[in-house]
Order: C-alpha cells, then sequence, then structure tokens
C-alpha cells in the first residue's frame, strides 16, 4: 500500500522570512490514519497543512528544499488544481471560505470548478452534505448559518471534491463549544471508515488524546515527536518545552506520581485515566473556600431586557448585581445572551426595557465616551481595533478623544504599558507585535481610561499555551489590584482557574449565577447552558469523589497531596 | 434598509431575471421621456406601490429615502434656478415666482420648479426601482444572467464574490466601530475634517482585516479548485415561462404607448 503522506527531508521558507518555517521533516503516512498536529504558535503548523496541498509553495512562495509526496504526486511538480482533487483542506474562519449563496451552491463549488456534469455536481454535493449531517438544508442561505454549521459546510465543500485526505487547520478554533461539537463529531465520523486519511491540526489536548492514531508535534518548524499521543503526554518535559498543555487526567496522573503514590506512567484519556486512577482516597480535605470581601455594587441590573429592532428579544429580564472587585465568568453558547448583556454595560447597546446601573448612576442618558472610563471593554479580536503606527499612539487613543493634554497623555500610556509589561514595545508597529501582544495592546489601550470594570471577551482565543498564561497573569493581576473582571469565555478550564461567580446565559435569560463548583457540579444546568465540565471535574466524579473538583490543583487537595501541582 | 435579496413569491419574484431586466430598462427609459412633473409623479407612486407590494415597510422606505434627502433637495433647488424659462413652449412657464437676489439675478420660474421637481421625482423613482428589482432577484440570478450574457467566468466571479462580501463587511465594520467606541471614540461628532479624522481608525482595521480575508478567499479558492476548467458547470439555469414573455411584450407595449404619448407633444414641459 502506498502512504498517504511522505515527507523526506522537506523545508520552506517564506520568501523573504530569512528563516525555515519547516525544516528537513521526514515522515509517513498510512492510508486511513488519525493524524493530529500540535505545536505552539509559529511552530509551522499551518505552513505543513498548505503544504499538504500545494498552497506552499504554489500559492504562497518561497524557497523549498527535501520532496513531499501526498497520494502518489509530488505536491513540488503537480499543480494545486491537480492536488486539490486528493487533498481537501478546511482553514480556521468559515467565513472566508464559503463563496455560494446557499448551502448546496457553497457545497458544489468545487466539482463545478472541475467542470463535471451538473448532475454529477450536484449528486456529490448533497451526497457531501449528507455526510456532514447537513441533508435537508440544501436551500438555506449560506451566509445565515451558525458558526458550526458554516464550517461543517466548508468540509462538505471538499468533501464533494472527493479528495481521500482532509486536512483541517484548528476547525473549531472560531466556534462556541455546541459547533465544536459538532465539527468533532463529523471528524470522528468521516475517519472512523478508514476510507479518508485526516490530518487535523488541534490546540486541545483532551481531544488530540482521545481521538489520534499519531500525533506529530512541531517545535520551530521541526519535528520533536511522531507517534502515538500517549508517549508525547506522558512525558511532561517533552510536552512543556513544546509549549503545549498536557490533558487534565495526564496532569492528574503527574501530580500522584510525583507524590509517589503511582509508577511513571501517566493516563491520557478519561476512560483511561478512571481504570488507572486510583479511586477518591476519602479524606475530607474540602480546602476551605477563600472568601474574598467585595466592595460596593458597579453594576446593576434590573429587569433589563433587549429586543433588536427586528423583533428579536436578545436579552429577557435580567436582575444581577456584580460588586467592585469581583471576578466574574459570563458564559453560554453563542447567541445565548452574553454578549449583548456585555455590550449594555459600556452603552453600546441600550436597554428597551429594565434599567442598568453602572457605578451607581443609571446609564440612561450616558454617552458610550462617558461609560467607557467605568467600563472597558476588550474586544475578541484585536486586530479589529488596532489602527495606529505606534503601540504608544494606540493606547493613547482613547485618551485623545477625552481631550487629554500630549504631556498627561504621554505619561499615563507610559504608566499603562508599564503595567502591561509592554515599556520596550511602545515605538513598534502593532502589526509586527505576535497575537498575543496585539490582545495585550488591545488590553492596554482600554486600561488607559482607567475603568473600574473591565469585559474581557476570549481573552485568549488564538493563543498558545504561553500566550494564554501570560494573558491570565494580566488579566488576574488586574483583578488583584481591585478591578472588576467579567469574562466571557467558552473555556471551562479557564473559568474553574480564575473566576469566582459564573452567569449562565441560555436563549437570553440569566439561567443561572452561581459559582463555577457549583455550576460544574450541576450537570442539568451544564447541559441547558450548553456547557461541558472541565475533564479533571468528570475524572473526580467518576473516581468516587463527593466534592466537585473543578482544577487539577483541587484535584490533588482531594486526593491528599500538598503542593505538588506543577508550577508553570 | 438594507438593500438585499428578500425572499418571497410575488410575481416579481417569479418572473426571470432577464425579463426582470427588459422591465427594469424599460422603465428607466420612461422615467427619461416626460418633462412635465405629473407624469413623473404618477411614475414615483407607482414604484411606491410596487416596494409596498414587495413588503417593504413604510419606515423602510423612509429609511432608503431620508439619507438622500440633501442631495434631492440640492439638485432640485440647482435645477429649478438653473432653468431657463426663456425657452420654455408654454408661456405660462416663464413667469417668474420670485428672485432671489434683489436686482431680479437667480429668478425661480414656474418652468424651472416644475424641472427640478421632475428631476428630483426621476431620482426617486429610479432609487425605488433599483431597490426594488435588487430585493426581488436573489443575486445567483444575476449571475446565471452574466454567464448567459457569456461574460468572462473571472469577470462574474468576481461580481459574485463582491455581493457575497457585502454582509460581511457590514458586519465587520460594525464590529471596528464597536471597538473603537468602546475607547471613546465620538464618530459623529466634529465638522467634515473631525469627522475623516474620525474614520481614520475605523477605516484601518476594516481595511487590513480586509485585505487579511481577500488572502484567506484566494487560498480557499485554490483549495475548491478554482482555475481547473475555463467555464465551470453552471449549476442554476434560467427558464422563461410563457410569463417572463408576456410581462416582457407588456412592458414594450406599455412603453411604446408611452413613446408615441409623447411625440403628441403630452407631458412635454
Amino acid at each position: 500500500m502506498t502512504a498517504a503522506i511522505t515527507a523526506d527531508a522537506f523545508s520552506f521558507s517564506y520568501a523573504g522570512s530569512g528563516e525555515w518555517q519547516l525544516s528537513a521533516l521526514g515522515l509517513s503516512i498510512q492510508p486511513g490514519e488519525r493524524v493530529a498536529i500540535m505545536g505552539a504558535t509559529g511552530a509551522g503548523k499551518s505552513t505543513l497543512a498548505m503544504a499538504l496541498n500545494g498552497l506552499v509553495p504554489h500559492h504562497h512562495e518561497g524557497e523549498v528544499a527535501g520532496s513531499l509526496v501526498v497520494d502518489g504526486l509530488p505536491t513540488l511538480s503537480s499543480d494545486v488544481v491537480d492536488l486539490v482533487r486528493h487533498v481537501g483542506l478546511v482553514m480556521q474562519d468559515p467565513e472566508t471560505q464559503i463563496t455560494g449563496a446557499t448551502v448546496l451552491d457553497d457545497a458544489a463549488v468545487g466539482p463545478a470548478n472541475f467542470g463535471l456534469p451538473r448532475e454529477v455536481v450536484l449528486d456529490r454535493a448533497r451526497a457531501a452534505l449528507n455526510l456532514v449531517g447537513m441533508a435537508g438544508l440544501e436551500d438555506r442561505d449560506a451566509g445565515r448559518l451558525s458558526g458550526g454549521q458554516k464550517q461543517r459546510l466548508v468540509v462538505a465543500g471538499v468533501l464533494a471534491m472527493d479528495s481521500d485526505l482532509l486536512v483541517l487547520d484548528e476547525p473549531t478554533s472560531e466556534l462556541d463549544p455546541v459547533g465544536t461539537a459538532e465539527v468533532f463529531d463529523v471528524v470522528r465520523e468521516l475517519s472512523a471508515t478508514g476510507d479518508t486519511t485526516v490530518v487535523l491540526i488541534e490546540h486541545e489536548p483532551e481531544l488530540v488524546a482521545d481521538w489520534a492514531d499519531r500525533l506529530i508535534v512541531l517545535v520551530e518548524g521541526r519535528i520533536v515527536f511522531n507517534g502515538p499521543p500517549a508517549g508525547f503526554f506522558g512525558d511532561r518535559d517533552l510536552v512543556e518545552a513544546a509549549g503545549i498543555r498536557a490533558p487534565q487526567v495526564a496532569e492528574a496522573g503527574f501530580v500522584l506520581a510525583q507524590a509517589g503514590r503511582r509508577d511513571g506512567s501517566v493516563p491520557v484519556t478519561l476512560d483511561e485515566a478512571v481504570k488507572v486512577i486510583e479511586p477518591w482516597p476519602g479524606t475530607a480535605s474540602p480546602g476551605a473556600p477563600v472568601e474574598r470581601a467585595h466592595g460596593d455594587p458597579v453594576i446593576e441590573a434590573s429587569g433589563l431586557g433587549h429586543v433588536y429592532p427586528g423583533g428579536v428579544a436578545a436579552l429577557t429580564d435580567v436582575d444581577l448585581t456584580v460588586r467592585a472587585g469581583e471576578f466574574v465568568a459570563v458564559l453560554g453558547r453563542n447567541g445565548a445572551g452574553k454578549t449583548t448583556f456585555a455590550r449594555h454595560l459600556n452603552g453600546l447597546l441600550r436597554p428597551t426595557s429594565g434599567t442598568l446601573r453602572v457605578a451607581g448612576e443609571d446609564t440612561e442618558g450616558r454617552t458610550v465616551s462617558e461609560l467607557a472610563r467605568k467600563v472597558g471593554y476588550v474586544f475578541q479580536n484585536p486586530d479589529h481595533q488596532i489602527f495606529a503606527n505606534s503601540v504608544r499612539d494606540e493606547v493613547a487613543y482613547g485618551l485623545r478623544n477625552l481631550g487629554w493634554d500630549a504631556a498627561r497623555t504621554t505619561e499615563r500610556v507610559d504608566a499603562v504599558l508599564e503595567q502591561v509589561g509592554m515599556a520596550a514595545l511602545a515605538d513598534r508597529h502593532p502589526f509586527t507585535l505576535g497575537k498575543g501582544e496585539r490582545q495585550r495592546l488591545a488590553v492596554a489601550s482600554v486600561l488607559a481610561l482607567s475603568p473600574d470594570v473591565l469585559v474581557i471577551d476570549e481573552p485568549t482565543t488564538g493563543q498558545d499555551r504561553r500566550g494564554s498564561e501570560a494573558m491570565m497573569q494580566l488579566v488576574r493581576t488586574l483583578n488583584d489590584e481591585g478591578r472588576t473582571i467579567l469574562m466571557i469565555t467558552h473555556d471551562m478550564t479557564l473559568v474553574a482557574e480564575h473566576a469566582e461567580r459564573a452567569l449562565v446565559f441560555a436563549g437570553g435569560s440569566l439561567i443561572a449565577d452561581t459559582s463555577p463548583a457549583v455550576l460544574f457540579g450541576d450537570a442539568d444546568l451544564l447541559a441547558r447552558g450548553t456547557l461541558t465540565a472541565p475533564q479533571v471535574t468528570e475524572l473526580a466524579r467518576r473516581l468516587g469523589c463527593p466534592r466537585v473538583v473543578p482544577t487539577v490543583a483541587a484535584f490533588a487537595r482531594e486526593w491528599g497531596v500538598e503542593e505538588a501541582v506543577h508550577a508553570h | 434598509m438594507r438593500i438585499e435579496y428578500q425572499p418571497g413569491t410575488s410575481l416579481l419574484h417569479r418572473l426571470d431575471v432577464r425579463a426582470k431586466l427588459l422591465l427594469f430598462a424599460l422603465a428607466v427609459t420612461a422615467t427619461f421621456l416626460f418633462g412635465h412633473w405629473l407624469p413623473n409623479l404618477l411614475m414615483t407612486l407607482i414604484a411606491l406601490g410596487l416596494l409596498l407590494s414587495s413588503g417593504a415597510r413604510w419606515r423602510e422606505i423612509g429609511g432608503l429615502i431620508a439619507p438622500l434627502g440633501f442631495v434631492l433637495v440640492f439638485i432640485v433647488v440647482f435645477a429649478a434656478f438653473g432653468y431657463n424659462a426663456d425657452g420654455a413652449a408654454d408661456p405660462a412657464h416663464r413667469a417668474v415666482l420670485f428672485a432671489l437676489l434683489p436686482d431680479g439675478g437667480l429668478p425661480l420660474s414656474l418652468g424651472g420648479l416644475y424641472y427640478g421637481l421632475s428631476l428630483g421625482l426621476r431620482i426617486l423613482t429610479m432609487v425605488m426601482l433599483t431597490t426594488l428589482l435588487l430585493r426581488c432577484t436573489p443575486i445567483e440570478h444575476f449571475v446565471a444572467a452574466m454567464r448567459v450574457a457569456r461574460v468572462p467566468h473571472p469577470i462574474v466571479f468576481i461580481v459574485m464574490t463582491a455581493l457575497r462580501f457585502i454582509p460581511t463587511m457590514q458586519h465587520r465594520a460594525d464590529q471596528v466601530l464597536d471597538a473603537q467606541r468602546a475607547r471613546g471614540a465620538k464618530v459623529d461628532r466634529g465638522g467634515l475634517i473631525g469627522r475623516v479624522r474620525a474614520y481614520i481608525p475605523i477605516m484601518v482595521p476594516l481595511i487590513t482585516s480586509g485585505v487579511r480575508m481577500s488572502e484567506d478567499l484566494a487560498a480557499a479558492m485554490l483549495n475548491r479548485g478554482y482555475g481547473a476548467t475555463r467555464r465551470p458547470t453552471a449549476l442554476l439555469e434560467l427558464h422563461a415561462a410563457p410569463r417572463d414573455v408576456i410581462a416582457a411584450s407588456a412592458g414594450v407595449l406599455v412603453l411604446a404607448a408611452l413613446v408615441v404619448l409623447r411625440v403628441l407633444g403630452w407631458g412635454a414641459l
């Protein structure tokens, strides 16, 4: 049997970059394999994905060495139009991959481009839609699908081209948990038959450990690991050096192994962990919850509701109070109302019913620029706001809007850059910064106005382990200094580790206002909010722990291991 | 009002796109036939009626016309004052209503007023007819019509993609605007210069993200085998029904009748 992918000393350097994004890769992947690729930001994952269908080096040009053969075709000497018949590539953002007006049109784009007869094109498109579970939606407007549906449509689009190698580059990074689950179900189903070789770039170690036959880990363009996931996640130093997180069950295994309670091997999937990790030892050490004192109410919503002009009720009857210094997680699937709620806090939206008080005053009649000094809003994508030619000017923007003079502005900008640890980058052009630094810059530019409350939308999306940890460290520090934090997120690990309170939205209503521990222990509430508890919570529950264990640290405590948690 | 396709089952929705384009061209020609305000007003009212019957609400139509208000008034006033009444066929139209300047300069004649009104009504009619056409016709139908007309595929693709990305860019612009307002941007204040300055923080992220999107799109197109053949398979086949022939013929007859009326001197200024 010929290999699906063979790389021999394959190297690539983007024109003008002066370094090798992929360096002397050697690998051989058999048809039907389930391959995951992991690595920190800039490790070369997307470059490898694009090399597989020839976009590298035919579309993105650069220097190439060695060889890469996919499905019998040498990528360097084949045309992209031939390679894409064998290799389907699904990229991160579904928005830019859909060109058809309706679902059927879009799924048919590939075969239509091949000039096949109309009946064949439509048959293939319908069959592909069927494979991704979208039969029956053929006539829907492709622009109005949910994120998960859009990405499934993109998968259908490449399947319709009859490719037997499917490459997915972080296909769920722009999706909510529901969309992520939808796309993963499709990936699982497609790869289960063994007819399709699936190569998946993914940053969630729990998913990778559960699904992949083979894991390839890249560090600075080199393969540092190529084998079954267990071999990688079991080696803590290797995981750490690659800038990746291990599955939580592996972390729990490490903690026990370090305390001498287990031999060296660690489980990497939940089922495995339940079998091999000792049951809850029964020591009652709940670890007294840290009660933090909070200040005056800074946000008071009463009967808050919002109906959009089209008549859609996006938010209904929300009552809640947030006090100064709280760290609150705002949860729920896309369209649940969490963003609609948050956008009222700085006046981007106005209540259509009920009232909202910020810092003790009604928001009615106060402009967004007035409220922006009380509530800072850091949006998910820093590139939607960065416009200035230097980091310093970007941070100064808000202050100039307030009419501050140059001297005072400079002083404040310097202080803020110091606070977020970007003083050394003050004169850099923002677009030369990495994604994590740009996100940090977005935080700094909002902090410049000295808001008491900070709303942060998905602060760690698109960042690797180091970037995420640095960002959360910053948010933590800001909270410790007394700022109230409202963090909108889909990442339950972040919630477990940082938030002391969780607001759960569903269908425009606030369905729960509780602690993360209570939330994670309430299966019914999780289901209604379409949320999933962290893996370690599930592990502890299945091992018989009567209390909710939200984090690996809490797991260590419950299992009687003190202070053994690996310091990141 | 967002000028985009609204699904529906009205006659205008069901007509073949080619018949609609022909009718549209005939209607636009008709608006240029008459100089008198009365037939122009009639046509504006017919266009308004059609727009309402297609499901547009009064408020939406108001939202469509309101931004044009200033330009419309400007055009009507300039045309009215700039009209040379001396050449008017009807002596009554030469009557000067009043003059802007004390020495009788810049006079407003009755003919000028009628002329200005006609011009304004024509613009209104055309705006409403265009909106009507776009509301009742899915983009793919225009694209299919372009294919039938043998427009080269790359051009068809560019038009199709540009139209497809209008809502996406609109959404992106809203996101950018919100992000800047959250930093105290006052985009709706200040004079013209102030406004242009205030738009830089909006245009820069919008353009950079637009460029990035177009790069992604280019890659996505290649992923789907774009360029494999010169003429990709057309998925939508246009079928003309008897009603299309009837509607097109009726349109031609009406225009012919109007031309005859015009030639007979009816509706002139």
